[in-house]
C-alpha cells in the first residue's frame, strides 16, 4: 500500500514537473519579450550533430554497418564457412551464376592449353602478345583473350574440341545442371518413448551409442563402441603427433604420451570426446543419406524445384531441417575466397567481428582508462605516483610483445583477444584523463562543489569527466579503427580470429596471397573497411562538436 | 548594549594558514612556510555584514576559504553554532557547511561549463538530498520548483534555467552563483570578492541584491573586497588585513572617518575619490617599500618595514589589539599610551 502510495506520488510529481517545464519552456519570455526555448544536454547535443553534414552521413553509415552485422545470420546470404571447393577463386559477378562462371574458366583454360598446343589458330602478333602477357605475368588476360577468341572460332566452327576437351565439358555442364548442395540443420532425436525431443549434443553416451548403431544399419553397439574409442584414440593420436612433430617419436613412445593424455582427460573427458565424435559422424551420414536420396529423385525424374527446403526423418526417430540448392546456380556478387566460400558473407560477419573488436576493446579500455586516469589526476599524491608509475612500467614493454603472450598463454580465442587488448590500450587514455583532470581540478567550479558537500566520486565523475568529455570522445572514436586495425595484425600473424571465423583483418590477410590473380578478395574488405573507419572518425568528430555546449560550431 | 549580549554566530581565533614550499635547492633542504594567514581571530554576529579589506595577497581569499574548511587551517579554531569546523567529522562538516556557503570572485569559472543553469543551482539541493541531510527529503519536483523560485529571488528569468553558463553575461552568472549559494538557506555566507570581476554598474547590481537577500532572508555575510568603496557600501564591520594579520577592526563608519593605524591610513588614501577638485587638493600618504615575503616570521610589527611612524619598540614587540572605542579595535603601540590595554588583556 505504501510502495504504491510512493508511486502514484511519483507519477504525479513527474506530470507536474512536466507541466512546469512546459511552462517553463513555452510561456516564459524573457527581457525582448521574445519566448525562450530550453533544451537539455542531449537534446542540444543532437540539434548540433544534425547540423553537422559530415557527422550525420558517417553516423548513417557506421548505423547500417551496425544493422547489417546484427542482422547477419537472418540476411539472405550463403553460409560464411561453407567451403566449396569447385568453387574456389570465383571472381565477382553481378549477373552470372557460379555454373557459368565455372564454365567460362574451364573454357577459357581449355582454349589456352590447345592455343599451346596450336590448335587455336592465331595470329604471329597475336602470339607474340600472348607470351608478352604470360612474361609479364598477367595470366587474366591471356584467359580472358583465349576464352573470347576461342568461343568466336567455335561459334564459326573453325575450332572443334577434341575428344577428351568434349568430356570434360560434357561433364562440367552436368554437374552444373545437377549438383545439389544439401545442408543439414537443427538435428534433434525423438523419444519414442515420450515424444519429446532433444538435441544430439544433450543426450547421453548409451542412447547416443544406440542411435549411431542403428544409423549404421543396425549394427552391434559394442562394435560401435569399440569403434567410437579408437575413433578417438586416433584423434589424440595425431593431437600428439602434431605437438611433437620434431622430436622423434618410437611407437612406445606415443603410446604412453596417448594414454598421459587420457589420463589428464579423465573418464568423462574421454566420453565427451567419443559423443562428439558420434555426432559428427550422425551428421555426415545423414548428408550423405539425404544427398543420396534427393539425386535418386532426380534421376527417377521427380521434378524437384531448387531451392529446396523440408523437415525430413532419417533413422525413425531423428528429425532435422534438409535445405538442398543447385550448387551451381548461386551467384556470388563479391566472389569466393581460395576455399570457395562466399566473400560476401564472410565480409558481413568478419564485420561483426571487427567491429565488435572496436567496440568492446573501445569501451573497456576507456572504462578502465578513466577511472585509473581519474583517480591519479584527482587524487594526486602518492596513488597518482604508483599508478604512473604502473603505466610507465606497462610503457616500457612492447606492445605487440605483450599481446601475443597473453594469447599465447590464455589461447587465442575471441574473448582472450579481447581481453589482451584492453590489457595495453587504457594507458593512453589513463594519461590523457590524468592531464586533463589535473588542470580542471583547480577550477573554481571545483572548489564552488566542494563547498557544497560534493564527494570525491562524485566531482569527478559529474564535472571532472564531462569536461575533459570532448578530449576522450575523439580519442575513443580514434581508438576504434586503430584497434580493428590491431586485431587485423594479429589475425595477420595468426594470432587473432581462428578459421573458420573471419574479420576484415583477416579477410586482407588472407587476400595477400595471389593478389594480383585475385584482386577482389582484398579490394572488398579494404573498401568496406575503410568506408567504416572514414565514417567512424567523421561521426567522432561530431559528437565531440555536439557535446560541447561551448562549441563554436553550432546554429 | 544589546549587541554586547548577541552571540556571535561565526567565532575566529587565533586562525592560521600556513602553506609549505618545498625547495629543491640540492642537498640544502630547508622547508619554508607561506604564512598567508598568520594568527586573526574575528566575530561574525548574525545578520551583519563583515568586511574583510586589504590589498592583493594578504590573505582574504585564504581566511574565507579556510573558514569554508576548503583549505585546512593550520592551527587554530574556527567556532560556528559551538562547534569548532576545523575537528569536526565528516558528517558534521556537512552539516555545518549547509549553514555556510559561498560565493566565488570569478563568475566565469566558478560555474560548471557542462551543466544548465538548472543543474549547478540544484547540485547542493542534490547533494543534500542524497545524503538525507536536509531537514525534509525533497522530491525533484520540489528541487525544480526550489530552483525557479531561487532564479526569481535572484532576478533571474526563470525560463533561462535550461541555458549553460557561458550564455549569459557576467552580472548573471553572479546571480546564478548567488543562488547556488543560497539553495541550502545557509546561515552565513563568504562571498569571496564577488564584485570584483565584474564592471561598476553591474557591481552596484549585485551588492544592492546581497543587500536586499540579507534584508530577506536575515543572512550573514562575510564579505571580502579590495575596493574600499564596495565595503563601505555594503558592510557593518570591517577588518583591514595586512599581510596575513588584522590591524584594524571597527565599525564600518567609523573605520571610514576615524582610521587610526598607519596602513588603514594610507589604504584610505589610496582611493581615489570622484571629485577632482578634492581629488587635485588631497594630500595621499605614499608608503615606500614592497610588502614583504610572508615567508618568514615576524619578531615585530607587520607593517614594521613600510610604516612612516615606526618607532624602536615595534621591531621586536608585535602589537596587541588596542581598544581604541567600541567596536573599534587597532593594533599598533603608538595607541600604547592613549589607549592602555587592560589588566586582563595584558
Amino acid at each position: 500500500m505504501k510502495f504504491t502510495d510512493r508511486f502514484k506520488k511519483q507519477i504525479h510529481d513527474r506530470e507536474e514537473m512536466h507541466k512546469l517545464n512546459k511552462a517553463g519552456r513555452n510561456g516564459a519570455k524573457n527581457e525582448f519579450n521574445q519566448t525562450v526555448q530550453g533544451n537539455s544536454l542531449s537534446k542540444d547535443a543532437w540539434r548540433r550533430l544534425r547540423k553537422n553534414k559530415a557527422a550525420v552521413v558517417g553516423m548513417c553509415v557506421v548505423i547500417l554497418y551496425a544493422i547489417i552485422s546484427l542482422c547477419a545470420g537472418i540476411l539472405p546470404i550463403y553460409s560464411y564457412e561453407e567451403i566449396i571447393i569447385d568453387h574456389q577463386y570465383l571472381p565477382p559477378s553481378l549477373t552470372k551464376t557460379a555454373g557459368e562462371l565455372m564454365l567460362k574458366r574451364q573454357l577459357s583454360e581449355m582454349y589456352a592449353t590447345s592455343w599451346r598446343q596450336g590448335r587455336l589458330s592465331v595470329t604471329e602478333e597475336e602470339d607474340a602478345m600472348l607470351n608478352n602477357w604470360i612474361t609479364l605475368d598477367d595470366t587474366n588476360k591471356v584467359w580472358n583473350w583465349c576464352y573470347e577468341e576461342g568461343e568466336k572460332q567455335r561459334a564459326a566452327g573453325t575450332y572443334v574440341f577434341s575428344a577428351s576437351e568434349q568430356k570434360k565439358y560434357d561433364r562440367l555442364q552436368d554437374s552444373i545442371k545437377n549438383d545439389i548442395q544439401v545442408t543439414i540443420n537443427s538435428v534433434r532425436w525423438v523419444n519414442p518413448e515420450n515424444g519429446k525431443s532433444y538435441k544430439l549434443d544433450n543426450l547421453d553416451y548409451d542412447t547416443l551409442v544406440s542411435i549411431y548403431a542403428k544409423a549404421l544399419g543396425g549394427i552391434d553397439e559394442q562394435k560401435v563402441r569399440t569403434s567410437l574409442e579408437t575413433g578417438v584414440n586416433s584423434q589424440i593420436q595425431t593431437e600428439v603427433k602434431t605437438k611433437n612433430s620434431e622430436s622423434e617419436l618410437t611407437a612406445e613412445d606415443i603410446q604412453s604420451l596417448v594414454a598421459m593424455e587420457k589420463d589428464s582427460l579423465g573418464e568423462d573427458g574421454v566420453q565427451a570426446k567419443e559423443k562428439s565424435l558420434a555426432v559428427d559422424n550422425i551428421n555426415v551420414l545423414i548428408q550423405n543419406a539425404m544427398t543420396k536420396q534427393i539425386k535418386q529423385e532426380i534421376k527417377a525424374g521427380t521434378n524437384k524445384e531448387f531451392p529446396y527446403k523440408d523437415t525430413e526423418t532419417l533413422f525413425d526417430d531423428i528429425n532435422f531441417k534438409v535445405e538442398a540448392s543447385l550448387k551451381n546456380s548461386r551467384r556470388y556478387i563479391l566472389g569466393t575466397d581460395n576455399l570457395g566460400r562466399d566473400l560476401l558473407s564472410r565480409i558481413i560477419y568478419g564485420g561483426r567481428i571487427s567491429i565488435l573488436i572496436g567496440i568492446v576493446g573501445t569501451i573497456t579500455s576507456l572504462f578502465i582508462g578513466i577511472i585509473m586516469g581519474s583517480l591519479a589526476g584527482y587524487f594526486g599524491g602518492r596513488v597518482d605516483y604508483y599508478i604512473m608509475r604502473f603505466v610507465d612500467v606497462l610503457y616500457g614493454l612492447p606492445y605487440m610483445l605483450l599481446v601475443i603472450i597473453c594469447m599465447a598463454i590464455f589461447g587465442t580465442n575471441i574473448l582472450n583477444l579481447f581481453f589482451a587488448l584492453a590489457m595495453v590500450s587504457w594507458l593512453t587514455i589513463a594519461r590523457m584523463v590524468r592531464g586533463q583532470i589535473m588542470s580542471l581540478k583547480n577550477q573554481e567550479y571545483i572548489e564552488a562543489a566542494r563547498s557544497m558537500g560534493a564527494g570525491g566520486w562524485r566531482i569527478i565523475f559529474r564535472h571532472l569527466v564531462p569536461n575533459s568529455l570532448s578530449v576522450i570522445i575523439v580519442y575513443s572514436t580514434l581508438r576504434v579503427p586503430e584497434f580493428i586495425m590491431q586485431e587485423s595484425f594479429l589475425s595477420f600473424l595468426g594470432l587473432g580470429v581462428q578459421a573458420p571465423l573471419a574479420s576484415w583483418g583477416s579477410l586482407i590477410g588472407d587476400s595477400t596471397q595471389g593478389m594480383t590473380k585475385y584482386p577482389w578478395r582484398l579490394v572488398y574488405p579494404a573498401i568496406v573497411m575503410t568506408l567504416f573507419l572514414f565514417s567512424m572518425n567523421f561521426f567522432g568528430d561530431g559528437l565531440r562538436d555536439a557535446f560541447d555546449p561551448q562549441s563554436k560550431n553550432m546554429l | 548594549m544589546s549587541e554586547s549580549v548577541k552571540k556571535p554566530i561565526l567565532e575566529v581565533k587565533d586562525l592560521k594558514v600556513h602553506f609549505p614550499i618545498k625547495s629543491s635547492g640540492g642537498l640544502r633542504k630547508k622547508d619554508a612556510v607561506i604564512r598567508a594567514v598568520d594568527g586573526i581571530s574575528f566575530d561574525v554576529y548574525p545578520g551583519e555584514t563583515l568586511g574583510i579589506v586589504g590589498e592583493s595577497g594578504c590573505g582574504k581569499s585564504t581566511t574565507v576559504r579556510a573558514i569554508a574548511q576548503l583549505t585546512k587551517p593550520t592551527s587554530g579554531q574556527v567556532i560556528f553554532q559551538g562547534k569548532d569546523l576545523c575537528k569536526v567529522s565528516k558528517h558534521e562538516l556537512l552539516m555545518a557547511r549547509q549553514n555556510i556557503q559561498m560565493i566565488f570572485q570569478d563568475p566565469y569559472a566558478s560555474l560548471d561549463p557542462r551543466m544548465t543553469v538548472r543543474s549547478i543551482i540544484a547540485e547542493p539541493l542534490i547533494i543534500y538530498n542524497k545524503r538525507h541531510l536536509l531537514p525534509k527529503e525533497l522530491s525533484p519536483l520540489e528541487i525544480e520548483t526550489r530552483v525557479e523560485d531561487l532564479m526569481e529571488r535572484v532576478g533571474l528569468n526563470k525560463a533561462f534555467k535550461n541555458r549553460y553558463p557561458h550564455e549569459f553575461s557576467g552580472g548573471q552568472r553572479q546571480r546564478i552563483g548567488i543562488a547556488r549559494a543560497l539553495a541550502l538557506n545557509p546561515e552565513v555566507i563568504l562571498a569571496d570578492e564577488p564584485v570584483s570581476a565584474l564592471d561598476v554598474s553591474i557591481q552596484a547590481q549585485i551588492l544592492n541584491l546581497l543587500r536586499e537577500l540579507q534584508k530577506e532572508l536575515g543572512l550573514t555575510f562575510l564579505f571580502i573586497a579590495h575596493d574600499l568603496a564596495v565595503i563601505q557600501y555594503i558592510s557593518d564591520k570591517v577588518c583591514v588585513m595586512y599581510l596575513g594579520k588584522i590591524v584594524e577592526t571597527s565599525e564600518s563608519v567609523e573605520l571610514y572617518s576615524n582610521p587610526v593605524h598607519p596602513y588603514t591610513k594610507a589604504l584610505l588614501s589610496a582611493a581615489p575619490i570622484p571629485d577632482p577638485e578634492v581629488e587635485r587638493k588631497r594630500r595621499r600618504i605614499i608608503l615606500t617599500g614592497d610588502v614583504p615575503s610572508p615567508d618568514k616570521e615576524h619578531v615585530g610589527c607587520y607593517f614594521y618595514d613600510r610604516c612612516p611612524n615606526k618607532m624602536d619598540k615595534c621591531k621586536n614587540h608585535i602589537p596587541p589589539m588596542f581598544t581604541v572605542g567600541p567596536h573599534h579595535n587597532c593594533a599598533c603601540w603608538q595607541l600604547e599610551e592613549k589607549f592602555p590595554l587592560a589588566e586582563s588583556e595584558k
